[in-house]
């Protein structure tokens, strides 16, 4: 038998994290794809041992400068199921508000800064500039705005600070938030433009039998609640997750696995999930859109996973909007308080909520005292890194066959890679890609 | 007369505010207010740059240099060497400028100003030496923008 030959790529750019992919050629097949995670473990988990309750948003937050509020309604809604908190409806709003500037400012600048060039050969967002300025200017300032609501309501935009257990330090006031409604009415139609320029890329063709799984909820497009579905026809409640779901440590990397618990398959989370599950929750103008440009009912192609967060671009912009309008005309109560009470007992709670990514789990348990005794944390990432693997696989093999040059398979597996927006470690710096081939 | 934009990139934490300094004394020199940005994020400067303005940029920057200590660079003349921010959604100065270069958003050349830092921790005082470093850059400018 021969040996396996390695090839390596050194750099992948325009994806969170550090980490680096590892193809293993035998024979002229690929024989194995690992995708090596090497910054070392973070330890959050640890961390918050033994400390207040109170402090976990704000430290589970730190785990990503890009994605903190998904942290933040994570570990909130989790500490609320123990402590047997109920949120005010206003609290409860303005928690999507939230989520949605968090959606905006990410997937703004995924779409038109790391993953749009892979559809034109360019090496960066700043080439495609050159080429595409006013498509790239409209990201910018989409993003903006994004940043914008995070501000005004979380007080920063990178790690907001008035997120508590419970509900907010403060709310924001009725003129703050009217400042913001011309930003979200123009972000609405450039948003439907973006979704309009995206669908209209060529794209690689390739489709896989994946399982989506995402939250669902009857009212709403999933974000701080609802039950955990997949396209296999799971329908649990966020409690049972464990259940029916299950991280395994891996060797060539130093975050663990997730795979559905029973089949030890992986699954696939994010925005194409989230749209091919929840599409007729999608807002009104979302909804029309996803018709008009033909995007698939089920759609199988990762590399189509741009339009699916266009998509959620839109629907987070007007379901902004309409919250703001609500807000600046109605606004809380003068006694409407910005968080509600607890005391402090022994419990334990989870809660999932979704990620611009997909699905965030966290589950803690507390003493009497209102100090963490555990705590986990299930990243999307995490659990996409085994249906990322898959997919390289799969899709190489096509592309050997093809008789695709080494080079270009490997610009192909960072693209594919990038399809899912990872956050490795919730970071991000480079992928490097390995190969190892028969000499 | 014209008043160059002058942009002052920081936040509320220890010298990092080296540019917003630099901007409070220019304010109490008489420049115009309006003349004058103050940015938490580089990539805010596509909001107030235009290619047919002036525009220094004041910030603050973590080198080999003492505390306090100046540097004038000609951008895009001068080599920026920034460290590669901690995620791919941020942007650098340096990526930032580029960007703008290729929308064609920024002047020919963009002067900036930076002062070598100390502390950075989360909203303390800046450092004395920073403090005297961003009066100085911005007596520098007010000089030279009286003189020409």
């Amino acid at each position: 038998m021969s040996s396996p030959d390695i090839i390596e790529v050194p750099i992948l750019t325009r994806v969170e994290g550090e980490g680096g992919v590892t193809i293993r050629l035998r024979d002229g097949v690929i024989e194995n794809v690992e995708l090596n995670i090497y910054e070392p473990p973070r330890l959050f988990e640890a961390l918050l041992r033994g400390r207040p309750l109170e402090d976990t948003p704000d430290i589970t937050a730190r785990i990503c400068g890009i994605c903190p509020v998904a942290y933040q309604m994570s570990s909130v809604h989790a500490l609320e199921a123990a402590l047997g908190v109920q949120i005010s409806p206003t609290i409860r709003r303005l928690r999507r508000l939230l989520y949605c500037g968090e959606w905006i400012e990410s997937h703004a600048l995924h779409i038109h800064l790391l993953h749009a060039p892979d559809f034109f050969g360019a090496a960066s967002g700043i080439e495609l500039a050159q080429r595409f300025p006013n498509e790239i200017k409209r990201g910018l300032q989409l993003k903006k705005f994004g940043n914008r609501l995070l501000e005004v309501l979380g007080g920063r935009a990178i790690h907001p600070i008035s997120v508590r257990v419970g509900g907010f330090h403060r709310l924001p006031s009725r003129d703050e938030m009217a400042s913001l409604i011309p930003h979200f009415e123009w972000g609405v139609q450039a948003a439907v433009e973006t979704t309009r320029w995206v669908a209209a890329f060529s794209f690689p063709d390739f489709e896989q039998p994946y399982e989506f799984v995402s939250l669902s909820h009857p009212d709403e497009y999933p974000m701080n609640e609802g039950d955990i579905v997949s396209s296999h026809g799971l329908h649990i409640p966020v409690t049972e997750y464990d259940r029916h779901f299950v991280e395994e440590h891996v060797a060539h990397s130093t975050a663990l696995h997730a795979v559905r618990r029973d089949q030890r398959t992986p699954y696939f989370l994010g925005p194409l999930a989230r749209v091919n599950l929840n599409r007729d929750r999608l807002s009104p103008t979302a909804k029309r859109l996803a018709d008009e440009v033909n995007f698939p009912l089920h759609c199988r192609n990762p590399f189509q996973s741009i339009i699916a967060r266009s998509l959620e671009l839109v629907h987070a912009y007007e379901e902004a909007l309409a919250i703001l309008r609500d807000y600046a005309s109605v606004g809380p109560l003068s006694s409407e308080p910005a968080y509600m009470p607890y005391q402090p007992k022994d419990g334990s709670g989870c809660a999932a909520t979704e990620a611009p990514r997909g699905l965030l789990f966290h589950e803690y348990r507390i003493d009497a005292a209102g100090k963490i005794v555990s705590g986990r944390i299930i990243p999307p990432t995490s659990q996409n890194q085994k249906q990322i693997e898959r997919d390289v696989t799969d899709y190489l093999t096509g592309r050997l066959l093809a008789g695709a040059t080494r080079d270009d398979m490997a610009l192909d597996c960072e693209r594919l890679v990038r399809t899912y927006d990872p956050c490795i470690s919730c970071s991000t710096h480079f992928l490097k890609v390995r190969w190892e081939e028969p000499t | 007369m014209t008043w160059p934009l002058i942009v002052g990139l920081g936040s509320h934490h220890g010298d990092d505010q080296a540019g917003w300094l630099v901007l409070d004394r220019l304010r109490e020199r008489g420049y115009p207010a309006t003349r004058l940005a103050r940015l938490q994020h580089p990539a805010d400067l596509l909001d107030v740059i235009d290619a047919e303005s002036s525009v220094m940029i004041c910030d603050a920057c973590v080198g080999g240099d003492s505390p306090g200590t100046i540097r004038s660079l000609c951008w895009p003349t001068d080599k920026m060497v920034y460290q590669r921010p901690a995620g791919s959604h941020d942007l650098s100065l340096a990526e930032v400028m580029e960007l703008g270069q290729r929308l064609g958003s920024l002047p020919e050349r963009v002067q900036i100003w930076t002062v070598q830092t100390v502390s950075w921790s989360a909203g303390s005082k800046p450092s004395l030496e920073v403090q005297s470093a961003a009066a100085r850059v911005a007596e520098t400018i007010w000089k030279d923008h009286q003189r020409a």
